[in-house]
């Protein structure tokens, strides 16, 4: 054989073969722009998630003007905005004639300190105060949506992973444990995650939730939601693993390595568990969703991370009301990301599942 | 006396039956016993489904056993500490019955090496010692150094059983148990495997337990040959004795089915009953009566 003949494992064969699939490369490609904007939220929002402006409440998405009122092209501008109410005790806004507030990139805004390290107040972009800019429009208390998108994303999207691993880590070890003991010890653990199992999730969760002492801060809140949601999902994957793991425990190197005197925690993280990382792996990816899904639910009734901290689902709550989506449309925009993450991380799943197939079958059913 | 089976039992139970409701049992292992002295390569032969694979990982202690004793140099590796057990199958190795699946995919050559070692670490402390050792063992199985970088999959059964041979022997083990190590292996490459394992032998003081249902490549290896159906050992003799004046009609079948592709009428009648035990019948020559 020639040098020139690099060794490849199976498993990396299987994903060179993903970069073939446009819909997965285009979905996992968004998925890296939202957890990009999530990691450097502080600087690519203009305001910082709890900078409010009552006087902007629910304002409608900032007209930018490139024109001034010489009829000459200018550097674009916004104006400030003043409001009136009509005969619905709506606010209407009108723009203040003679008010020019600049738009610029690197703009000096809040201060925040970048990625927990560098302290400063340079945005990626935004206006001169007085003058607000929302791109996505106002909330209520005339936040910027766009800006408690990005900061919200932080918080939505990391709930699915670090959620996703915890799940994982517990459903990985109890299941090959199960599997790979088998008798007793396989009976109470298949047992239990049956328990876990039969109540469905969401009650579960209200149930869990309710335990959470009400002097926890928003941060002690955000890590039991985390907690309460990985505890849902490691049941039935244990499940399957332990399937899997019984059929992997008769192969011959699995007794080659017990012959060489490999201690059994070993066995089953070196020799069982890697045995199941291609069905793992679809499987992560395709329960993400789950746990963004959950945070949302939580956080829509009330029960999750709360106000002022932003999250997509609690944004969502204000588009409960009906009302409020015929007048603000905008405040959907929530809800236009959670599906957008969902589906990305659906095809992506399913990309992941078409490549790693051929593996799949091999690794399940023998060879 | 290296290793002493006293009456090794086991049975496996299958639930049968739409809800379980019967229990069938197999007699994989039937109260054997057999006794493998230094340097004397012993042969375990016997149709398909009668115990041999069973019998292996019991000795190894792969598989409990429901009962019995194994003594390994006098010691009892059944009963008590983990220690002695560890130090049993540090002498004490196994090749498998099938290359594809005794080497795991996802582990480079280097790394299912490295594993040999788990119960020598204590004596091959630093890398470049214990590289050192699978070049040499690499070097006596007939396999090129570069190998280490590369995955299973990358070799044919022929060298992937060298590989596993090579694996089982960096410890310096005693006693070789060899499960059908040639059975998925052509004709050319069985004896290839079969000469390297004669030499193997003489280089390295190894004594086998080689189990096969081939017993011209049994003949070719062993002293002794004992004869096993249904899961009991029916004769044990001098490989000469075995093949020139067998007693058993079961061993009288199964030299005619591979020696010659004959049957012989009278096998099907064979049956056992609890009392039945080795019998020497004269020039260590034993039968079950
Ligand atoms: N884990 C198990 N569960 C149930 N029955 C088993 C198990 N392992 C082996 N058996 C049964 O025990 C008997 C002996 O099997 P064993 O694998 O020891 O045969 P063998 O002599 O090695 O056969 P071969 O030559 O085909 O390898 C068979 O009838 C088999 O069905
Ligand atoms: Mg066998």
């Amino acid at each position: 054989m020639n040098k020139q003949f690099k060794s490849k494992s199976q498993f990396a064969l299987a994903l060179s073969e993903f970069k073939r699939s446009r819909r997965g490369i285009v979905c996992l490609a968004i998925l890296g722009i939202l957890y990009f904007g999530a990691i450097f939220a502080d600087f690519i929002a203009p305001y910082t998630y709890d900078s409010e402006a009552r006087d902007y409440s629910y304002a409608s998405l900032s007209k930018v003007h490139f024109v001034d009122e010489n009829g000459r092209f200018s550097w674009p501008f916004v104006r400030e905005l003043s409001f009136n109410f009509d005969e619905y005790h709506k606010r209407t806004y009108v723009e203040k004639d003679n008010t020019k507030c600049y738009f610029h990139l690197f703009n000096k805004g809040d201060a925040y300190k970048l990625l927990g390290l560098l302290k400063t107040d340079r945005h990626l972009f935004g206006v001169d105060s007085p003058g607000r800019l929302y791109i996505m429009g106002a909330d209520v208390r005339g936040r910027d949506i766009f800006s408690r998108l990005i900061y919200g994303a932080r918080i939505s999207l990391s709930i699915g992973l670090i959620g996703v691993s915890i799940s994982f880590t517990l459903g990985l070890l109890i299941g090959g444990v199960a599997g790979y003991y088998g008798g007793k010890i396989d009976n109470i653990i298949m047992r239990l995650c049956e328990m876990f199992m039969m109540v469905p999730g969401f009650y579960l969760m209200l149930a869990l939730r309710s335990a959470v002492p009400d002097s926890f801060n928003s941060f002690q809140v955000y890590l039991a939601i985390v907690v309460i949601l990985s505890f849902i999902g490691w049941a039935s994957l244990a499940r399957i693993i332990r399937g899997m793991s019984i059929t992997l425990r008769e192969r011959e190197y699995v007794l080659a390595a017990k012959a060489a005197g490999v201690s059994d925690l070993k066995i089953i993280i070196r020799h069982i568990l890697p045995h199941t990382v291609s069905y793992s792996i679809v499987a992560i990816m395709l329960s993400i969703p789950g746990y963004i899904l959950g945070e949302a639910a939580l956080s829509l009734i009330g029960l999750g991370i709360q106000d002022p901290i932003a999250s997509w689902g609690n944004m969502l709550s204000d588009a409960m009301a009906i009302a409020h989506i015929q007048m603000h449309p905008w405040i959907l925009m929530p809800g236009f990301m959670i599906f957008l993450t969902v589906i990305c991380f659906n095809v992506v799943g399913d990309t992941l599942r078409d490549c790693l197939d051929p593996l799949l079958r091999g690794e399940v059913d023998g060879a | 006396m290296l290793l002493e089976i006293k009456n090794i039992k086991k049975s496996f139970y299958q639930k049968t039956g739409v809800f379980g409701e019967n229990r069938s049992c197999v007699k994989a292992v039937d109260n054997v016993d057999l006794v493998i002295n230094q340097g004397e390569n012993i042969g375990l032969v016997g149709e398909s489904g009668c115990g041999k694979t069973t019998l292996a990982r019991i000795v190894l202690r792969l598989l409990k056993s429901d009962s019995g004793s194994i003594l390994f140099n006098g010691v009892d590796i059944t009963k008590g500490s983990s220690a002695k057990l560890k130090h049993a199958r540090r002498n004490m190795q196994m090749v498998f019955q099938d290359p594809y699946s005794s080497l795991d995919p996802r582990f480079t050559i280097e790394n299912i090496m490295e594993e040999g070692f788990t119960l020598g670490k204590g004596e091959w402390c630093s890398k470049s010692t214990r590289r050192e050792r699978i070049f040499e063992t690499f070097a006596a199985v007939n396999l090129n150094r570069d190998i280490l970088e590369r995955y299973p999959h990358e070799f044919s059964g022929g060298e992937r059983q060298r590989i596993a041979i090579a694996r089982s022997l960096v410890l310096n083990p005693k006693l070789l148990i060899l499960d059908e190590a040639v059975s998925s292996l052509d004709v050319i490459i069985q004896k290839q495997i079969v000469d390297l394992l004669a030499d193997l032998r003489k280089r390295y003081d190894l004594t086998y337990l080689f189990i096969s249902h081939n017993l011209k490549v049994v003949q070719k290896i062993c002293q002794k040959i004992a004869v096993m159906y249904k899961g009991k050992i029916v004769e044990l003799a001098s490989a000469d004795d075995i093949f020139k004046d067998p007693l058993h009609p079961y061993t009288k079948e199964l030299l005619a089915a591979s020696v010659e592709y004959r049957s012989v009428k009278g096998s099907a009648k064979i049956e056992f009953n609890d009392e039945m035990r080795l019998v020497d019948m004269g020039r260590n020559h034993f039968l079950l009566k």
